[in-house]
């Protein structure tokens, strides 16, 4: 294939198209786009040859308006035939769009204010990273914990809104590139190697936590979707690497740092002394310290508190707070590590 | 008619009687605030929601200037989500959907059909406080803790934040009632109102898609009415109707929300429609090509508007049958959207067309209203909806429609109808100038963000990836030279009022029914009532007196010599 077919799309500057639905949607939308362009220089054209050539001119009186009443039904009805074109293709694509295959791997998709978490039908799960495998269908399950979140990939042409209460569902299936060499020992299966990156928003508007800092709410509430050969991707998700930080895997407090911004708590807890106020409480030397509850009880905050409070975070909230944190889910290991990296604040 | 009667027997200040315009009938404040004239009400919504176009306009340039670069230029998230929610807010219920009915139509409406005032002046004047006292509770959200929802204030967002939610839709839902009380007005005014003679195929084109606007704001603003005041109920109360926690569904707002706000969009174009039909049949001299066909277009929009709200819903989660449908019904707003347009431009063929700035507002509405049409048929059409539902596509789309057709709408008719309203002229050059720099201002504004869009680049973002930077940044250079045009449009119109000249009763010379009477009009717009002997564009039955009496005294001249050179 041409490479330069999924860099920028030729007419429109679409973004790459890097799923199986893109050359489709694009072709739609050139359809669109070039009847649009066809009408719109026929009306100005016509407009500016008006405009000079009935110009205001002295002794020369405008003619009375006649009828013309097949013209009329004419630009009536022969701009019908187009809009049905358009609306039957367009909703045939979009069919293709709204049937995921059978065979199609399952990813449930949790989206809250301002992360995406991933969950692997093995049980592995992903913060704001998607692996998948590319030339097969992807089919993700939404559901949101807070408010409304919409899934956006432009490179696929795909979105879906995440809504409370309910589970949406889209899919779609990366493309294997050959314009693009995955990095590392191409003769050997290796879960770190990456095919290429694609980028994913938010689309629907969903608020923003305190004053700007790491996380800017909806704005920053990005995740990628890191594309993989087949080979590659059986790899990761039966033997998934250890978190890296930089290039060593991490001890247990730079994981801990590492999960406390993945899953957006950085929105919400400043750590640094004296640092503006957020939604949540400061963390800054956190053990140790006395805290007034919302109940008028006083606790001295340890290790038990802090696990009962990521668990169960409305339980227990310290005066002056609203209950806003939302319940996030942690694999033991990843609360061990959160834990001792709570401790050196 | 009588109707140069007020011109050629100017009446002085100090014994006001019959003869008298409408601004130096009667004096003093009170003369003002309790005033039943029609025309002084159209005059106090020009001077409100121009007010209210300034905030907006304000707000706009803050949140283009956030935007200039990734990451924080000027202000913190919390303080942009307020920005562009109130920039949404304001522009939408403070100015666009009062903007040409309750201001423009409020003057013209009775002058067109040749009466003395609206149906229920005491109405009239109940409407505009009404919109007064709504928008002291916006007033009132801004200054205490603003809003941070976006000015469609979707569930479960809208029930969470911390922010004034339920002072601005209260404001919004009291500003409804204004909105509703001035349809019933017109539609009353329209029907019992007309002047012998004035049959319903005689219409101004302007009266009869007002008469259509009226007809949406009373069907469906109650919707918007009790949407609001669920979501005001469900943040007191907790009562459940949106929430999923307690068994609500948060996808049911968004459907009573669009069922008032997608017509609420025809609420905004229509009137925009209304004016340019106005300016193309006076600049080229020329009836409207298929009056008819343009003047049922705009009760088909009327009548579709109803029926197209879930477009705006095709990702949120419906079903695939309900996205199909209301994808088809979509297509259908397009037909007759685009027999307007046809139909202004077969006007100005075999016309006599000048370019005063009204008519170049006017040219530029059917440019950017096509534009705008034309790129609402990606929107329409499903699959390439998924792609740019949401993003900055969708912005410049509205922005197209709403600025592009509404707002030039508007200023067109403000400069049109100008001289008719306060008897001045206005400096015709400053005029074009600022024309010039808005339309080229609001192109590099909203045109790049077409760009944007399709590149992917989702809408109410703080920040941003570098890659979208030079499109920002090119976009926010427009909306400054956007805000330096109408900066010098309102010097102009200052200067027009301090001391502009005389307007003659009909500047341009057009044979539409308000042109007959003075400049400013009669207390009671007309000394007899008229009798109706003609449509308002029948150039070829208006006597050269009704067209040229009103000329400037050096264009009469002008016009007359050149005429007598080429006849001798």
């Amino acid at each position: 294939m041409d490479e330069q077919e999924y860099i920028t799309h030729p007419t429109t500057q679409l973004p790459p198209q890097l799923s199986t639905f893109a050359p489709e949607v694009d072709w739609v939308y050139d359809f669109i786009f070039w009847i649009s362009v066809v009408f719109f220089v026929g009306i100005v054209a016509a407009t500016l040859y008006f405009m000079w050539a009935y110009r205001r001119r002295p002794g020369v009186k405008s003619e009375p308006t006649g009828h013309h009443n097949a013209l009329e039904l004419f630009w009536t009805f022969a701009p019908l035939i187009l809009l049905v074109l358009m609306f039957h293709w367009g909703f045939q694509a979009y069919m293709v769009q709204a049937n995921a295959p059978d065979d199609a791997y399952n990813v449930r998709v949790r989206a809250r204010q301002w992360a995406w978490e991933f969950e692997h039908p093995n049980g592995i799960t992903e913060d704001n990273e998607l692996h998948v495998p590319a030339g097969q269908p992807v089919r993700l399950i939404m559901s949101s914990s807070d408010v409304l979140h919409s899934f956006y990939v432009p490179d696929y042409r795909i979105k879906r809104d995440a809504v409370p209460g309910m589970f949406t569902s889209l899919w779609f299936e990366a493309i294997e590139r050959t314009d693009v060499t995955p990095e590392g020992d191409l003769s050997q299966p290796d879960a770190r190697r990456v095919w290429y990156r694609n980028q994913v928003f938010c689309t629907e508007y969903c608020g923003a936590g305190g004053s700007w800092g790491d996380n800017a709410g909806h704005a920053t509430m990005y995740a990628q979707i890191l594309v993989q050969r087949p080979e590659d991707f059986q790899e990761f998700i039966t033997n998934p690497p250890p978190p890296m930080c930089g290039d060593h895997p991490c001890t247990p407090p730079e994981w801990g740092e590492q999960l406390f911004s993945q899953k957006g708590c950085t929105a919400c807890h400043a750590r640094e002394e004296g640092a503006p106020q957020l939604a949540g409480p400061n963390l800054h030397g956190l053990f140790g310290r006395q805290e007034r509850l919302q109940d008028g009880t006083t606790v001295t905050i340890d290790d038990a508190y802090v696990r009962h409070s990521i668990l169960e975070p409305r339980a227990q909230v310290v005066e002056g707070f609203n209950p806003v944190m939302p319940n996030i889910r942690f694999s033991e290991q990843q609360l061990d590590a959160l834990v001792t990296y709570l401790q050196t604040l | 008619m009588t109707a140069q009667a007020g011109a050629t027997h100017p009446t002085s200040h100090d014994h006001a009687h019959d003869d008298a315009d409408y601004l130096r009938a009667t004096r003093g404040f009170r003369s003002w605030a309790m005033t039943l004239d029609h025309k002084r009400i159209g005059i106090m919504y020009l001077v409100a929601v121009l007010t209210a176009f300034l905030a907006g306009g304000i707000f706009a340039l803050i949140v283009r200037t956030e935007l200039l670069w990734p990451g924080r230029t000027i202000v913190d998230p919390d303080t942009y989500n307020k920005a562009f929610t109130l920039h949404g807010a304001i522009m939408v219920f403070l100015f666009i959907i009062p903007s040409i009915p309750a201001a423009l139509g409020n003057f013209f409406l009775p002058l067109m059909l040749g009466a003395k005032d609206v149906a229920f002046p005491r109405l009239n004047l109940a409407s505009f406080y009404i919109y007064v006292f709504g928008a002291i509770f916006a007033l009132f959200s801004i200054v205490t803790s603003a809003v941070d929802t976006g000015w469609t204030f979707y569930t479960p967002y809208s029930t969470q934040t911390g922010t004034a939610v339920i002072a601005m839709t209260l404001g919004a839902f009291i500003l409804g009632f204004s909105s509703i009380l001035t349809g019933v007005n017109f539609i009353a005014t329209v029907h019992k109102l007309r002047a012998p003679g004035l049959h319903w195929k005689r219409l101004p084109l302007f009266v009869w898609s007002i008469y259509a606007t009226s007809v949406i704001q009373v069907l469906a603003t109650p919707v918007l009415a009790i949407t609001l005041l669920l979501l005001i109920m469900e943040r007191a109360l907790t009562l459940g109707i949106f929430d999923p926690r307690l068994g609500g569904d948060p996808v049911l707002f968004q459907h009573f929300f669009w069922f008032y706000s997608h017509p609420a969009v025809y609420i905004m174009i229509l009137p925009g429609m209304a004016v340019v039909s106005e300016l193309i049949a006076t600049f080229s001299r020329r009836k409207i090509f298929g009056y008819m066909f343009v003047a049922m277009s705009s009760v088909a929009l009327a009548l579709l508007a109803f029926l197209v709200w879930a477009h705006h819903m095709f990702v949120a989660g419906m079903s695939e049958y309900a996205v199909m449908v209301f994808s088809g019904l979509t297509f259908l707003v397009a037909i007759p959207s685009a027999v307007k347009v046809f139909n202004w431009v077969a006007t100005l063929y075999k016309g006599s067309v000048s370019f005063e700035s009204p008519m170049l507002y006017g040219l530029a509405f059917i440019v950017l209203f096509t534009v705008g049409g034309l790129t609402g048929l990606p929107l329409a059409t499903i699959v390439t909806d998924v792609h740019l539902h949401d993003t900055y596509y969708v912005v410049a789309h509205f922005h197209y429609v709403m600025v592009g057709g509404t707002v030039f709408g508007f200023i067109g008719g403000l400069h049109y109808w100008w001289p008719k309203m306060t008897g001045k002229l206005y400096n015709e050059r400053l005029a074009q100038i600022a024309f010039a720099l808005v339309f080229t201002g609001f192109n590099v504004t909203f045109f790049t963000q077409f760009l944007l869009g399709s590149h992917g680049m989702p809408r109410r973002y703080y920040d941003y990836l570098d890659q979208y930077q030079p499109l920002h940044g090119f976009s926010s250079f427009g909306s400054y030279i956007l805000g330096v045009g109408f900066v010098i449009m309102l010097w102009m119109f200052v200067q027009s009022l301090m001391r502009g000249a005389k307007s003659p009763p009909n500047p341009w010379g057009s044979a539409a029914f308000e042109w007959q009477t003075s400049s400013p009009p009669i207390a009671h717009n007309f000394h007899e009532t008229p009798i109706v002997t003609r449509g308002p564009y029948d150039y070829h039955l208006a006597t050269e007196e009704e067209l040229y009496t009103g000329f400037p005294e050096d264009r009469v001249e002008r016009v007359t010599a050149k005429t007598e050179k080429e006849e001798g």
